[in-house]
């Protein structure tokens, strides 16, 4: 079984065993090290931003270790300090950045081990859903200041939350619907950058009528650049449809949010 | 008014954990036979469940649920047996081929197993060929389940079947191949004796291969 959005989880796990970004790894977890990386990324995808991952120091805080409980692994991802992070961006000044988000569910998830949180998603509903609005809370701060610092595009995707897996119902309230409220949360503070969703998440919005996403001629024919372009647009805040870690789009297409439904 | 033990299979497949537990307790108290209670409760409780998940009405959560209420049930019961062992339809040692690290599905099968009845010893992931024979021989399993994911990794399930061979023990145990990029043809091909592609179809799978050797075992002692 598939538990994963297979080929972006797939492409993460071969950087984490490659030698040469262990080697720096190993050195530990500070803005060196980790702009190092994402250099040594950015070369290998000739890509034109720097990838900058949000979640880069979770599992070093947890000592590699899985937290079988729902309040200290909230705890541990709401009160880290983002300063590493924040530094990587100062330093990248100049520098197109992607800053590259997870759903709250998957940073749970990073944490806790896929079988705890499978079985604690019927039992502990309250605390789940509870956990997931602060750490919702907690990453748009966190984005407020990233845009501040200079990001510009933000990557989202909820990659451990697979509907074949968890069940549809499950799906929409732990991860859909967690989405859209991160969305609502955020897009205050989007001015100047743009926030561009997991093709599996923007349809899956849309299949539930969240909000709708509109098709936009992609003229660079590079998706990436298209994204920095309409990052300095102020009416335009969420991008879809289309993947940002695809060798090659089959089409010049981009699709960008119309509108997110009022929640009722 | 339902038995207790229909009420336990209910609460097991109801994901009741407590109510499972105060069943068992229940049918301990009213001095009930413990293994009827462990096959007409648990074992068809899960059995539903099972079902249910192939179905795609329940899903991994529930499943997970499910057999929480059995451990509870279970953790009752089993102390009242005495010497009676487990009621057990067989012996399976089950794992995630050399090379693949995907367990979930496996950990689904070994769960449907475990709760049809079956005693399972689950060799986790990326498990050699050595391992599986070896485990087979120690725990005097009956079936050998192996899991794969990848279509990179599928092929080294060949390993533990010709290893059988070397070591003159392929007689010996049955071997079930299942997972996502597997089929019934790719499971002829490597010599595998059965072949699933869902975790209530593997229980379905090791009842037949274990009335089949019980069968042969009458046949040949005759």
């Amino acid at each position: 079984m598939n538990t994963h959005n297979q080929y972006c989880i797939s492409r993460e796990t071969d950087y984490t065993q490659d030698k040469e970004i262990r080697k720096i790894l190993n050195d530990g977890i500070n803005s060196e090290t980790i702009l190092s990386t994402c250099q040594l990324i950015k070369q290998k995808e000739n890509s034109p931003v720097i990838k900058l991952p949000s979640d880069i120091d979770l599992w070093y805080l947890s000592g590699n270790k899985q937290i079988t409980d729902i309040i200290a692994a909230t705890e541990l991802i709401c009160c880290r300090d983002y300063k590493i992070l924040l530094d990587c961006i100062d330093k990248l000044r100049g520098t197109p950045i992607m800053l590259k988000v997870n759903g709250a569910f998957s940073t749970l998830l990073s944490l806790t081990g896929s079988e705890f949180l499978f079985r604690q998603m019927i039992k502990s509903e309250t605390e789940i859903t509870a956990a997931i609005n602060r750490i919702n809370t907690n990453t748009v701060t966190f984005i407020k200041e990233a845009v501040l610092h200079g990001v510009n595009i933000i990557s989202y995707a909820d990659p451990s939350a697979v509907s074949e897996v968890i069940g549809e119902k499950l799906h929409y309230k732990y991860s859909i619907k967690a989405t859209y409220d991160f969305m609502c949360l955020a897009r205050p503070y989007l001015s100047g950058s743009i926030m561009h969703l997991c093709p599996r998440t923007s349809f899956a919005l849309e299949k539930y009528m969240l909000c709708f996403f509109d098709k936009h001629h992609n003229s660079h024919n590079n998706l990436i650049n298209e994204l920095l372009v309409l990052s300095q647009c102020e009416d335009i805040h969420f991008t879809g449809h289309v993947c940002v870690n695809a060798d090659k789009h089959l089409t010049d297409e981009l699709y960008i949010l119309n509108e997110l439904q009022p929640q009722g | 008014m339902k038995d207790l033990f229909t009420q336990l299979s209910d609460a097991v497949f109801n994901m009741e954990e407590d109510e499972a537990r105060k069943l068992a307790s229940d049918i301990v108290m009213n001095k009930l036979d413990i293994v009827h209670a462990i096959e007409a409760g648990i074992v068809v409780g899960m059995t539903r469940a099972g079902e249910m998940y192939d179905k795609e009405e329940y899903f991994i959560s529930e499943l997970l649920s499910c057999a929480d209420a059995m451990e509870a049930a279970l953790s009752i019961l089993k102390p009242e047996l005495g010497d009676k062992e487990m009621p057990s339809k067989g012996r399976i040692v089950i794992g995630t081929v050399a090379g693949d690290t995907h367990d979930i599905g496996k950990n689904i099968v070994s769960l449907v197993l475990e709760g049809g009845g079956f005693s399972v010893l689950d060799l986790g992931r990326d498990v050699s060929a050595e391992r599986f024979v070896n485990a087979a021989v120690d725990f005097n399993a009956d079936i050998i389940a192996i899991s794969s994911l990848m279509t990179t990794t599928m092929e080294n399930m060949r390993d533990v079947i010709t290893l059988l061979i070397e070591k003159s023990l392929r007689e010996r145990f049955r071997v079930i191949v299942g997972g996502k990029p597997l089929s019934l043809g790719f499971a002829k091909r490597i010599g595998a004796d059965g072949y699933s592609s869902s975790a209530a179809g593997a229980l379905r799978l090791c009842h037949k291969i274990m009335s089949n050797k019980l069968i042969e075992n009458v046949i040949r002692k005759r």
